[in-house]
Formats: structure tokens, sequence, C-alpha cells
């Protein structure tokens, strides 16, 4: 081939050029990956002692029945909890059975599919260490409490605390006592913006305004001047439950957790946090591969709903 | 042989592999799905334009390319950290695209957007030589389509070319040049090429 030749051909091809992908492509792809499996392998399941292949469709089939009513029973309170969950939690619970009236169930509940279907709340069920955390009883405790959850949704705070030596210096008493003040606040503030207006950012600087000696890194200094021009912190400082969960290693394995973070950052998912049976649910394998079935979108939408929350077979399933 | 400078007046589509895909991956992994949006981002088009250059249809390299994506999501966990995300989902890319000639996805004469050029009658030709490229790089055999397709529309190297191809970049070096000159036989005339 004359170089000639291999010009033109490089020319044309040139000229060719790259294509750009149509619009919403990439919209496209991860509205499938949410309503992908994770894997199309099937997988063995042994029965009575005898090695039965079974593939997931089958499985999710299977499992679809018992989700839909936990759809429900996620917004409306859980059934008697029965044998073998009461481990995952720590300690046995009771919950109350509510009975459920007709008008309590709407078909296609708009709410329960955004809920189920957010992103959230999909990484919370692919998360094996999220899981674990939940079944744990001092992070289950914290994601209890209301203010914890909002102080957890909160960016600066998150920011503040992944911070090793903020963290040590906020389990100083007297430190916290220091920003809880509304006066020293008040005079903490102008000191810090006097000093940032300056552009002082050392260690000294950092002392003198907070009279604190004990500040010694320049990372703590910084994390803890953005940390008290955050109105949200300034106030957290106050709260003893956001300072016990601080103490608690739990609090940071939750905060370190994207997944549980995200979760809770999430309105719909944090509520549903609050409910024990909910959270103990969340630790069972069947029902997260259940969350996972494409069948139970379809499910949601059949006009058997109603009728199957109320069997006592179904009540049966899920109590299992 | 070194990397050789891309010698095509194009940008670059390629996106050279770097931590921040292993970063994604990883939260893939740990299962943050939203994750994996930026790796869509970040490929999409250079796997769109392979895919088209590969089928010669637009309808079906978007399905393609959307296949792959959803494929190698399913898969990350078989992903070895050690290579490339690129050539590893090429890979994927060049089943599907295999399977969608498999099923006889019809070929269309592209339709690529005219260059802005002169008058209509330049627009006219332009389209049809960019059509009648097209259909020539569909003439190749697969393992000479792919060399082109890879070194002029993804911006590889011989060397990244062999690594999605598991060959090594002599060899790719050879199928270039077979493809080019199977490439100036079908073209030899068009737009007064050299005979």
């Amino acid at each position: 081939m004359f170089d000639n030749d291999s010009d033109h051909v490089e020319r044309l091809l040139d000229e060719l050029g790259p294509a750009e992908p149509p619009a919403g492509f990439t919209a496209g792809v991860m509205a499938r990956l949410a309503q992908t499996p994770a894997s199309a392998h099937g997988r063995v399941v042994s029965f009575n002692g005898k090695g039965i292949t079974m593939i997931r469709k089958v499985m999710w089939g299977l499992a679809a029945a018992a989700t839909i009513a936990f759809a429900v029973f996620a917004m409306k309170g859980f059934p008697p909890v029965g044998n073998g969950t009461e481990g995952t939690i720590g300690a046995a619970k009771k919950y109350q059975t509510q009975q459920l009236a007709d008008k309590d169930v709407v078909l296609g509940d708009a709410a329960v599919q955004e809920f189920l279907q957010s992103d959230a709340f999909d990484r919370l069920l692919k998360d094996p260490n999220a899981r674990r955390l939940i079944a744990d009883a001092r992070v289950d405790a914290a994601l209890r409490s209301t203010e914890l959850r909002s102080a957890i949704g909160n960016a600066d705070i998150r920011v503040a605390f992944a911070n090793a030596d903020f963290l040590q210096a906020y389990s100083r008493a007297e430190l916290r006592q220091a920003l809880a003040s509304a006066e020293l606040r008040s005079a903490f503030d102008a000191e810090f913006q006097a000093a940032l207006a300056a552009g002082m950012r050392s260690e000294a600087a950092m002392r003198q305004a907070t009279g604190d000696a004990a500040l010694r890194s320049e990372a703590a200094a910084t994390a803890l001047r953005n940390a008290v021009q955050n109105a949200g912190v300034r106030q957290s400082v106050g709260d003893a439950a956001l300072h016990m969960a601080v103490s608690d290693a739990s609090f940071a394995a939750v905060l370190a957790n994207m997944s549980l973070r995200s979760a809770v950052e999430n309105a719909a998912i944090a509520q549903a946090m609050a409910n024990d049976g909910f959270r103990a649910a969340l630790t069972q394998p069947n029902m997260i591969a259940a969350f996972n079935s494409p069948a139970f979108l379809a499910a949601m939408q059949h006009s058997g709903f109603a009728s199957a929350l109320q069997s006592q077979q179904l009540h049966n399933l899920v109590s299992q | 042989m070194g990397s050789d400078v891309t010698n095509f007046s194009r940008d670059r589509v390629y996106v050279d592999q770097d931590a921040d895909d292993l970063a994604l991956i990883a939260r893939c992994k740990a299962g943050e799905t939203a994750a994996f949006e930026g790796l869509v981002v970040r490929y999409q088009r250079v796997l769109f334009t392979v895919a088209v250059r590969m089928l010669g249809n637009v309808d079906a390299a978007s399905d393609a390319a959307q296949n792959a994506f959803i494929k190698a999501y399913q898969k990350l966990e078989t992903f070895d950290p050690n290579r490339r995300f690129f050539s590893w989902i090429y890979r994927i890319l060049v089943n599907e695209c295999l399977n969608a000639r498999r099923d006889h996805i019809v070929h269309e004469p592209l339709t690529p957007a005219l260059a802005s050029v002169d008058g209509p009658d330049e627009a006219f030709e332009a389209a049809e030589r960019r059509g009648r490229v097209q259909a020539a790089i569909l003439a190749l055999p697969l393992e000479y389509r792919e060399v082109i397709v890879l070194r002029h529309y993804a911006g590889l190297s011989y060397e990244e070319i062999g690594d999605a191809l598991h060959v090594p970049a002599k060899t790719v070096k050879s199928r270039l040049h077979t493809a080019k000159e199977r490439l100036a036989a079908m073209l030899r005339g068009l737009e007064g090429g050299h005979v």
C-alpha cells in the first residue's frame, strides 16, 4: 500500500469521527440498573437434604408475596416477629399487631413505591456491612434517635466528625460547654471571623481564639473552625444524644458507612429506620432478595394485593 | 516500540484509566449503585462510538452499549483491578455487538451530521462519503474491524488495543496495516482516491 493510500484512508476514517450517544443514554442505563438483578446466575438451594437448583427469579417470585405485605407493614406497623429473628437485634421484641383496614391499603401507593425504589434504599439493601451495623444493638439504639438521625443527615456535621482530631477535642467537656454557651459562641464567632479575615490558620491563632490549649493540630483547628461556623453544629453540641453517640464507636461506624448515611438522609427511609421491625427485616437475607425482585414492582400493581395482605398464609410466611 | 502519538486530527474519545475508575468500582462493589453513573458518563461516548462503527446502526449500537454497561455492572465482582476498565468492558461490548449481528440487525445507512461545508452539494457528497466509509468498515472481518475502530475511534495505542484484544502489540500493528490495505482497496476512487 502506498503511503498516499494510507493517508487517504486515514483522512476518510477521521472524517467519519466519533459518535455522540443519544440523549438520555446515561439515565437509561441507570434506570435499567435500578430494575436489574445484581447477577442473573442461579444458585443451588438444598431442600430436605437434596440439592435442587432454583433459579433466582423463582425464588423472587416466592418472596414477592411476602414483600407485598412487608411494604405495607413497614408503613403501618409489623405483626409479631416469630422465632429466629430475635437474635438479629440482640433482644426479643414484641409488637402490636395492627388491623389493616381496606381503606388503609392503597394499591400501588406512590409513596411506598418511591421509598422502595429510592437509590438510598437500594444501596442499603446491597450493603452487608450496613445491615450488620443495623443489627448491632448500640447502633440500633442510636438510629432510633430523631436528633441523631438529623445530625447524621447534616453534611457539615459529618465533615466535622469525620476528623479524628476534632472528635478528640470535642470529647472534652469544657470545650463542649464553651461551644454550647451562647455568649461564648457569639464572642467565639467574632474572633474566628477576625482570624479568618486576617487569613490566620495557625494553631496559635486558634488557641487564642478558643482559649483551649489542647488544640494542637492544624487539621483539628480547621475542622473546628468550619464546624463552629455552622449553626447546625453549634446547636447540636448541646445535644445529649449526640454527645453519647460521639463517644460511641457505633456513631463513627454509621457515619463511615455510606449506605447507612445515605439511607438516614432520605426522609422516608429515616422514618422507616425508626421502626424496630423494619430494621430487623433488613438483616434477613430472604427479605433482601425479595426487595431486589422485579416481580415485586409488578405485584404491587396486582388486583389481588389487598386480599393477599389479609391472608393468614401470607402472615405466616412473613413471620418465618 | 513505545506508544505512538495519535496521528488523526480529532480529539481522543478514550479517557485514560486512572484511580478514579477503581474508586468508582470499589464504591459500586460496596453497594453504591449510583457510583456506576460516573463510569457510564466517562465511557458512554467511546463505547457508543465503537458500537456504531462496529454495527453501522445507531439504534443497535445504543442497545449494545447499554447492554454492555448493564452486564459490566452485573459482573463487577469479576473485574480485575490490574486491568483497565475500558479493556474489560470493551470485551463485553464486542460480545453484544456480535449478538446483535447474529440476530441480523439490519444495516441502515448512517446519516452522520453534515459537516459545515460550502453548499448542499458538498454536504451531500460528504454524507455519502461517510456512508461508504462506514460500509467499508463493516465489510472488514471482525479482527480487522476491531483494530481500526479501537485505533481511530477510541484513540488507543497499539499496546492498549493489544490489552483489549489479548494480542501482542505487534499483531495489532500488523492487523492495522492489513485493515488499511483492504479499506484502501474498497475506497479506491472515493473522493479522487489513488489507484
